[in-house]
C-alpha cells in the first residue's frame, strides 16, 4: 500500500455544508469553496485516512465511480491542494 | 462562489455558520461607551460547558468563532477555550481592547489559539482621544507599542474604530496611523445604548458631518464601512433574493457569559440558554424565526422607503430601532458616497472550476 506523506496544513480550516465545502486558508486569509466530494477528501485526510489506495477505495465506494477514475481524479486533486498550500508534503 | 452562492444558501437553509462568544464582561479598560450590562448576574458557563458547546457547534458545521467580551483575554479559561476551538477546526477571531496582548501572552495566543485575525479597538489617533474613551492612562502608548510585535507574530491585528463625537475629527489621522503600522482599519457604529437600557453612551454619537467625512475617505480608500455591511440576501416573495440589510437570525448566534443565546448584538431577547437546552434546539427556536422575519421586513422596508439611517449612521438596524433609537431617511450627503466600496476577501475558485458532473449526485 502506497502511503502519502501529505498532511493538512495547520492554516486550513473547513466545514462541509449543503452547497459544498467552505475552506479558509489562514496563511493568505482567503476563503474558497470546493464541492462536497473535495470536502470529504479533506475530512478523510484530516482524520488520518492517509493511504492513497484507501482514499481511492473510499472515493470509489462512496460515490460509485470506477476506481481507476477515482485514482486519476484524486491525484489531480491532491496535486492541486499541494499547489494551493492546503496540503503539505508529496502525494 | 462563497459570498454569492454558499453563504446565502446557508442562510436560506437555516444553517448556523458563525458564533460569537462573549466570554466575560470583565475588562482591563473602562470604555465610556461600553454596551455590556456589567450588572448582569447568573450562572457562568464553565470550561466544560464551553467544551460541550464547541463540540455541538462543530457538529453543526459552524466555521467561524469569535471570542469577545468584555475583554476575552482576561477570562480565566481563555487559552483552554481557544485551544479547544482550534482543535475543533474553527476559524477564530478575537475581539480585544489589546491592553494585555503583548509579550508572552501574545506568543501564547499565536501558538495555542492561532486566530485568523485579532481585531483591536482603536478610539483615536492620539493619546488624549483614545484614553478619553478607555479611561486608562497609558493605554494608547501600550497599544501602539505592541502592534509591530503582533504583526511580527502573525496575529494579523486589525483596528476597529467606533465613530464618535470624540474621534470624528481624527478619521484621516487614524487611517494614517494604521497605515504607518501596516494594520487595516475599519469603522463601525453607531454608538448604541447599553444592554441594560442606559442611554448615556448616545451622548457621544458622531455628527452627520462626521459620517459624511468617513464615507468620503472610505470611498477614496476603497475601505468598507458600516454602510457596506455584508448581510445575507433575503428571499423575496417571488423566490428571488434581495439585498439584505440586517443579518439577524440568519447564520449567527451570540452567546453571553451566562449561556443565554441571542440572534445578534442588538436583539437582546434570549432564544434560550445552553445550560438548559442544546444550541441545536435553541437555533430552531421561535426567537430566531422571528429575527429572520425581522431581517426580511428590514429589507422590504428599505426597498420601499429607500436607504435608512439609525442614530444618524448610514445603516438600518431594526434591533436598535426596537431599543427606541431614532430611525430616519438617510441625509442626501450620504447618498453620493454609498457607491459600492470594494474589498471582499479574494476567493479561490480554482477547485470549484474542477467540479465534475460525475459528482452531481453526491450527497
Amino acid at each position: 500500500m502506497t502511503q502519502t506523506d501529505l498532511s493538512l496544513s495547520e492554516d486550513v480550516r473547513f466545514r462541509v455544508v449543503p452547497d459544498g465545502c467552505v475552506v479558509v486558508n489562514q496563511q493568505d486569509s482567503t476563503i474558497a469553496v470546493v464541492n462536497r466530494v473535495g470536502g470529504q477528501v479533506l475530512a478523510w485526510i484530516r482524520d488520518g485516512h492517509m493511504a492513497r489506495e484507501e482514499l481511492v477505495r473510499s472515493l470509489a465506494t462512496t460515490w460509485g465511480i470506477e476506481p481507476s477514475r477515482a485514482d486519476r481524479d484524486l491525484g489531480a486533486y491532491l496535486d492541486e491542494l499541494v499547489e494551493l498550500g492546503w496540503l503539505v508534503g508529496e502525494s | 462562489m462563497y459570498h454569492h452562492v454558499v453563504k446565502p444558501g446557508l442562510a436560506e437553509q437555516g444553517w448556523l455558520h458563525s458564533a460569537m462568544l462573549e466570554l466575560t464582561y470583565a475588562c482591563n479598560l473602562d470604555c465610556f461607551f461600553c454596551y455590556n450590562d456589567r450588572g448582569l448576574r447568573g450562572r457562568r458557563l464553565e470550561l466544560n460547558d464551553y467544551l460541550s458547546l464547541l463540540d455541538d457547534l462543530a457538529a453543526m458545521q459552524v466555521l467561524f468563532l469569535c471570542l469577545t467580551g468584555g475583554e476575552p483575554l482576561v477570562h480565566k479559561d481563555f487559552f483552554a477555550i481557544g485551544r479547544a476551538a482550534r482543535e475543533r477546526g474553527f476559524v477564530i477571531r478575537i475581539k480585544t481592547g489589546g491592553h494585555g496582548l503583548r509579550g508572552r501572552i501574545a506568543e501564547r495566543v499565536k501558538r495555542e489559539v492561532d486566530p485568523l485575525e485579532t481585531e483591536i479597538s482603536l478610539h483615536g489617533a492620539t493619546r488624549e482621544t483614545h484614553e478619553r474613551q478607555t479611561r486608562v492612562a497609558g493605554s494608547f502608548d501600550r497599544l501602539i507599542d505592541a502592534i509591530p510585535e503582533l504583526v511580527e507574530l502573525g496575529l494579523r491585528p486589525r483596528f476597529v474604530t467606533t465613530l464618535t463625537a470624540w474621534n470624528e475629527h481624527q478619521i484621516a489621522d487614524m487611517f494614517a496611523l494604521a497605515d504607518r503600522l501596516g494594520v487595516p482599519l475599519r469603522f463601525q457604529g453607531p454608538v448604541g445604548p447599553r444592554d441594560d437600557g442606559d442611554r448615556t453612551p448616545l451622548q457621544i454619537q458622531p455628527s452627520t458631518e462626521g459620517w459624511t467625512t468617513l464615507l468620503a475617505i472610505a470611498a477614496e480608500r476603497r475601505t468598507r464601512t458600516v454602510a457596506d455591511m455584508e448581510c445575507a440576501p433575503v428571499p423575496s416573495q417571488n423566490g428571488a433574493r434581495k439585498k439584505g440589510v440586517c443579518g439577524a437570525g440568519t447564520d449567527e448566534v451570540l452567546i453571553d457569559p451566562f449561556g443565554s443565546v441571542f440572534p445578534c448584538l442588538h436583539l437582546r431577547s434570549a432564544a434560550g440558554n445552553v445550560h438548559d437546552e442544546s444550541i441545536r434546539d435553541i437555533w430552531r427556536s421561535h426567537v430566531f424565526r422571528d429575527a429572520r422575519r425581522l431581517s426580511r421586513d428590514a429589507a422590504d422596508r428599505v426597498e420601499r422607503e429607500g436607504p435608512l439611517s439609525i442614530l444618524g449612521a448610514p445603516m438600518y438596524c431594526p434591533g436598535l430601532e426596537q431599543k427606541g433609537c431614532s430611525c430616519s431617511s438617510q441625509p442626501d450627503t450620504f447618498s453620493d458616497r454609498l457607491t459600492t466600496i470594494g474589498g471582499r476577501p479574494s476567493s479561490m475558485s480554482a477547485l470549484h472550476a474542477h467540479e465534475d458532473e460525475k459528482y452531481a449526485h453526491a450527497p
